[in-house]
């Protein structure tokens, strides 16, 4: 009776502690991946020995400076402008701008024919970079009063994330646009890798 | 024979099909574990624009103020970076490239995928040991001409903000598109 029985019995594993511990893994991925990510485009950026450690505040402008040399354009990022109807430069080494995954520059003129304030006749690339920093930033940025110019100024920052390789020029350029007129962010962040040691040295100061 | 069927309802136990939850709740373990990319460690050096360009018309004042210009003196070779084991990174760096550095007359070399300028960190502190510096006062302006590359400015300002130089700024560009 017994023997038979036995055959019988199905092998049960007790599922629970699988289970538990999937769970428990799943809200630890939860926590870790860190959704403000989002704002950060896949970039290598340079060392610099004195980048400060950055806790970002919410509201601060990140733009992304990606930089492709001639004919090496990602397929990925010629999926983007094909999406948006845009072509793009494959003989020549160019730069655009990512702000919350929204593409702010491409080699492309201004629909309404506007020209660049500083170098006049020529067309202006940078318009809506522009628009975006006055109707998206600004509204949410900080003024203080300035003495010396009597009048409010932006006193919230933003953050230029560039690739290392790109052309200094792309970013004198989104210079240019924050101190055009209406804008005026005065306030720069350049972003950098910090080096492994003050790495080391912030964990060790932060253990203590 | 009622009473008996009664018996043994109560005596079985509830066993729901787990496998289901399990297979749900693997896949988003994985997704969650492909989907995962640590925290990039990334710092920030601060600089500022000029607050009044085009719309000032207070006059200028006659300060003493450090005008660096950058050149490329040797452009160097974009080459494709390969990891200590020797694998292909994906990622393009510089090779034997130079930097020029202009401050008034005083000419400093450097190469900035391996060294930080250091002639101009001689030449900043000589200038703050003198007394014709000073640290919260001089203005210091970055102007980078043709062909130069975020990294090599990075360079600089870093050097010119670990001397601790408050007011960093930027030139605009010469180039037209």
């Amino acid at each position: 009776m017994s023997r038979k029985r036995e055959a019988e019995t199905e092998i049960e594993v007790d599922m629970t502690p699988m289970i538990d511990l999937t769970f428990l893994l799943i809200i630890f991925f939860i926590i870790v991946n860190d959704m403000s990510k989002k704002d950060l485009e896949e970039l290598k950026l340079p060392v610099a020995k004195m980048a400060g450690h950055d806790e970002p505040p919410e509201t601060r402008p990140i733009l992304n400076v990606r930089w492709f040399p001639a004919g090496e354009v990602p397929t990925f990022v010629v999926d983007q402008y094909t999406a948006l109807g845009v072509g793009i430069p494959q003989d020549q080494e160019w730069s655009d701008i990512v702000w919350r995954g929204k593409l702010l520059y491409w080699p492309n003129k201004d629909p309404k024919g506007r020209t660049d304030p500083i170098r006049k006749g020529r067309p202006d690339y940078y318009w809506e970079l522009e628009s975006t920093a006055k109707d998206e930033w600004l509204p949410n940025f900080a003024y203080e009063f300035d003495e010396s110019l009597k009048k409010d100024l932006p006193d919230d920052p933003i953050l230029i994330r560039a690739d290392r390789n790109t052309p200094f020029k792309y970013i004198q350029k989104i210079m240019e646009v924050c101190t055009r007129e209406g804008v005026l962010i005065w306030r720069v962040q350049l972003a950098a890798s910090e080096t492994p040691e003050a790495v080391a040295a912030r964990e060790a100061a932060e253990g203590n | 024979m009622a009473t008996k069927k009664k018996k043994k309802r109560k005596v079985e136990e509830i066993k729901p099909d787990m496998t289901p939850m399990i297979d749900v709740t693997f896949l988003l373990l994985v997704f969650f574990i492909v989907t995962l990319k640590f925290k990039i460690l990334e710092g920030r050096l601060d600089a500022a624009l000029p607050k009044d360009r085009g719309t000032s018309n207070s006059p200028a004042e006659e300060i003493e103020k450090i005008d660096i210009l950058m050149f490329v003196a040797e452009p160097g070779e974009l080459v494709t970076e390969f990891s200590e084991t020797g694998k292909d990174t994906g990622l393009k760096k510089f090779e034997s490239r130079t930097i020029r550095l202009e401050v008034g007359a005083k000419k400093f070399r450097y190469d900035p995928m391996n060294e930080f300028p250091e002639e101009l960190r001689t030449f900043l502190r000589a200038g703050l040991a003198s007394g014709v510096y000073d640290k919260s006062e001089t203005p210091v302006s970055i102007d980078a001409r043709k062909g130069v590359v975020y990294g090599d400015v990075i360079r600089v300002l870093d050097v010119v903000i670990e001397e601790q130089f408050e007011k960093v700024s930027f030139a605009g560009t010469h180039e037209q598109d």
